[in-house]
Formats: structure tokens, sequence, C-alpha cells
């Protein structure tokens, strides 16, 4: 039997409870202290599926051990949990314990919140060099807040903010502009834009409303066949499945 | 030290080489010396343009690779003393030549001449990169068409992070397709780009005909199209020019229609 990684859990292991039920982001796991009996196993995990039976039902469950599951334990927990509805995907050792391909599962380290508007992650995602990052001022907000563009945005570039994005000029055909929040262009919107990035819920606003195409969250609308000649400020939301366009009357309709 | 220019536009077949001729015939008619490059390396034509094709010994390539020095590729126009062309190389690629280099070339030049006009080839690969690389302003050729209109403005983009200003000339405008509103007009194409505008030229019959005697049109000036490109000539060299009076009003009808979505 391998000995475990800290003195510390080694003890808490034989002292503690012979089995330990927990959720975790690969599903549930029933672990194993390495030295518990059969009996014990079995009895620790009656126990605890009893305080909530049914709840685990039409689970799969992973049994978790830092060593061998001792001779009929596996007999033992797979009748166990089937009575309970649940049934044993795996049995492993705990995931620290694993060989290292499959213990290197690499849990993306949540970014930094950024120090200064600097860091806000606007980026020029053309491949080409920038065309245009001279003329773009951001205003010194919270990097949440708004980020605030001077236009023309021109074709061949793309703009993605972290928030809402603000354009004061136009965006013309080609040009490609995304925000994880609102969008409002100050200006003619003619190229593509797509707000609520990873959302659902989002508006666009232009003082003219002539995209190629509009997405808001994961709904696309393009532009109709038709002129859209003398709209005024027009808004575009987001309805369930359909993106609605609407005359701008002063306020938000959503 | 003289002014150089690239003349360009993303889209190919809209007037860069027609207009490079036109608006060099005329600098120097003005009293500039004036030099045009070809930079469209390995597709040449300004020379066929101008008429000089059966003049060249040496090109920029030799130039820049030292083969020759730059007094004896240039060849001289036929009819204007103080004209000159740097032919492009046929059988060169587009990156035989380095931005540096043709940086270093057109700075040489510049210390002759009074403008030195570059022909840039279409597209903004490294042909596009090696004109711009030495120009102080950049003139953009923008036809009333929404394809030309599209490449335009990306190229309008990439001169603007190169901090190069840029000026629009909006060519082969054909004033009945406006009035009848089946082509963008000039004033569309402005407001689209943003740029300030240098002049329009109106689609004119004569430029192909002076084109294919290798003449530019600009130096007769009769036809409506050489007036315009006389008139560009002028405001370049920062003359006084009259309102565009020979465009006529139908020119900037306002047409009120969504240009990004229009179907012409």
């Amino acid at each position: 039997m391998l000995p475990l990684s800290t003195p510390s859990e080694s003890a808490e292991a034989a002292a503690g409870p012979a089995i330990l039920l927990r959720g975790t982001s690969a599903g549930l796991e029933i672990v194993v202290a390495p030295d518990a009996s059969v009996d014990a196993i079995g009895d620790a995990l009656i126990a605890r599926l009893e305080q909530s039976p049914g709840f685990f039902a039409g689970n799969d469950v992973s049994i978790r051990i830092d060593g061998r599951l001792p001779t009929g334990a596996l007999a033992r927990l797979e009748a166990i949990t089937a009575r309970y509805g649940m049934r044993i995907a795996e049995v492993g050792p705990p995931p620290r314990l694993r060989p290292q391909p499959v213990a290197a599962e690499p849990v993306p380290a949540p970014p930094a919140p950024p120090e200064s508007i600097d860091d806000v992650p606007v980026i020029e995602a053309a491949p080409e060099p920038d065309p245009e990052p001279q003329p773009l001022h951001p205003l010194p907000i919270g990097w949440e807040g708004p980020r605030v563009l001077i236009g023309p945005v021109r074709s061949g570039v793309t703009l993605d903010a972290a928030g809402d994005l603000v354009i004061l000029g136009d965006v013309n055909p080609g040009a490609e502009i995304n925000a994880r929040g609102n969008i409002i262009v100050l200006g003619r919107l003619r190229g593509v834009a797509h707000a609520a990035v990873g959302g659902e819920r989002g508006f666009i606003f232009a003082l003219r409303l002539e995209p190629q195409q509009i997405r808001i969250g994961k709904t696309v609308a393009r532009a109709g066949e038709a002129d859209r000649a003398g709209a005024g400020a027009e808004i575009a939301h987001a309805t369930g499945k359909t993106i609605v366009v609407e005359r701008y009357q002063g306020k938000v309709p959503i | 030290m003289g002014r150089a220019i690239v003349i360009t536009s993303g889209k190919g077949g809209v007037g860069k080489t027609t207009a490079t001729a036109n608006l060099g015939a005329g600098l120097a008619q003005l009293g500039n010396s004036v030099v045009l490059i070809d930079a469209d390396i390995g597709l040449r034509n300004l020379d066929v343009v101008m008429g000089l094709e059966n003049r060249i010994v040496f090109h920029v390539v030799d130039v820049i690779m030292g083969r020759c020095s730059a007094q004896k590729a240039l060849i001289k126009d036929r009819r204007q003393e103080n004209l000159y062309l740097l032919p492009a190389s046929q059988t060169d690629e587009k990156d035989s030549v380095t931005p540096e280099q043709m940086k270093t070339l057109i700075f040489e030049l510049k210390n002759v001449f009074d403008f030195v006009i570059i022909d840039c080839p279409a597209g903004i690969e490294q042909g596009f990169k090696n004109a711009v690389a030495g120009a102080d302003e950049a003139i953009v050729v923008a036809t009333p068409e929404v394809s030309s209109i599209r490449d335009a403005d990306r190229v309008v983009g990439l001169l603007a992070a190169n901090s190069i200003p840029t000026s629009l000339v909006v060519n082969r405008i054909s004033p009945h397709m406006v009035k009848r509103g089946d082509m963008l007009s000039q004033a569309d194409v402005i407001e689209i780009l943003a740029l300030e505008l240098l002049g329009g030229v109106p689609l004119d019959e004569e430029i192909v005909a002076s084109t294919n005697r290798g003449m530019p049109a600009s130096v007769n000036g009769r036809s409506a199209a050489a007036k315009a490109f006389m008139m560009i000539a002028r405001r370049i060299a920062g003359l006084e020019v009259e309102a565009e009076r020979q465009t006529g009003a139908g020119f900037f009808a306002k047409l009120g229609r969504a240009l990004g979505l229009s179907p012409a």
C-alpha cells in the first residue's frame, strides 16, 4: 500500500470515516480510506447514502482509493450503489496520484484582473499590423466600463471589447466589432457587430443601423435586401431566438 | 527636398497607373521636376501608358541591386523635359526588393526631384509594403463601386497605421449613371471613406484612347478627364483651384441611399 503524500492526510484518513462521498468537477466520487475493511466501507457508504436516499440515483460514480480495494470490496460497493440507483464508472487512485498525463488536467487559471486600463483586453485581432491603433483613445474608467473608440473603423479591422463598446464614428463594411457587453455606434454601423459575446442578453445601438450582419449572443441576423433609407437611430436586441430592431425611443427596450 | 506620393487603391483596375501617368505629366507641365516609379515589379505597365516601353534598358531592381546608377535607369519623357520614369522589372519577383531599399532609393530621388510619384501594385502584400515604404503622402484611387470602396477602405486603414497622410481621387464617375441612381456619387464615396477629396475624374473614352496611344491625356488637356487630372495636379502642387464647375451638380446629387447595402 502506497503511503499518502502527506502525513496529516494519512492520519486523517486512518482516523476519519472509511468513505467520503463528494462531488467534483469530474462527477461524483467515493473516496475510500486506504486501510478500511470491506465491512467498514460498506457500512459507511450505506450510512452516507441513507442520509439522502434517491438523491444520487442515476449518477455515475467513481471510486477513488489510494492503493487497492480490499478483496470483495468492489462487489460490495457495486451492490450498494446499484441499490441506490448509481453505477460505478471507474475505480482509480485519487487524481493527485494518477500518472502525469492524466493528473495534469490543466485548470486554466482565471485571468488576473487588469491593473490598469491599459491591460483591458481590447485586442486588435487582425493578422495584419493594426491599421488604426493611433486614433483610438481609451477613457480612464473602470475596466468593465465601456470602451470608447474613435472611428472610422475600417474594413479589415477587428475590435474585441471585454465590456461595452462605444464607437464614435462609422463602422465600415468589412470591419468586425465584438463586445462581451453592448455595442453603441454613434455613427453608421455598416460592418459586422456582435454584442453579448458568450452571453445572451445585450443590445446594439447605432445612429444608422445598416449592418452586414448583427449578432447578439448566439443569435444572428443579416441585413435584408431592401434599402433601409431614412431610418433614424435604431436599437437591436435579442428576444429569445430572434433579433428585433426597433426605432430608438430614448430607452433600452429590454 | 521633394515630396514622395504613392498612388494606391487596394483593388486592381481602378486607374492607379493611369492616374500616376496623368498626374505626373500634369505636375511636370506645371513646371515641377517629376519622376514616376513603377513599383509593380513583375507586372510593369506604367512604361506602356507613358509610351516609353521601347527605351527601357535598366529598371528599378537594377538600381536597388547596384547594377547601375539611378541616373542610367531613368527614362526621360518623350515630350516633357522635366518628367522621368523609373520602370519596374518584368522578370523579378515582388520580394526581390525590401521596403528599406525602396525607402533609400526614394530618399535619394527626393533630393533631385520635386515630386516622386510611386505607382503601387494592387493588393496589400509585399508590393504594397514596398511601394508605401518611402512615401510621405498617399493618394487613394477609388471608383464608385462597392468592391473598389471596400478595398480602398482597407488600404486607408493600413496607410493610417503607417502614419501616411492620405487623400482621395474618385475615378470613372459616370454622371448619367449617378443621375439615374445606378452609380454611387462622389459624395457617397467620400462619405464612406472619410478622406479629403483631391478631385473626381469622369468616365471618359479619351482616357482609354490616350492610354493606348501611350500619351497621358492630361498633357493635351481637352477632354473632361484630362481637365480633371490637371485640376488634381494643380491641387497637389498647392495651386489655387477653381470650384469644380465642369463636374456639374449631378455629381453631388444626394441619393440618400444606404451605401453599404445598395445594389450598385
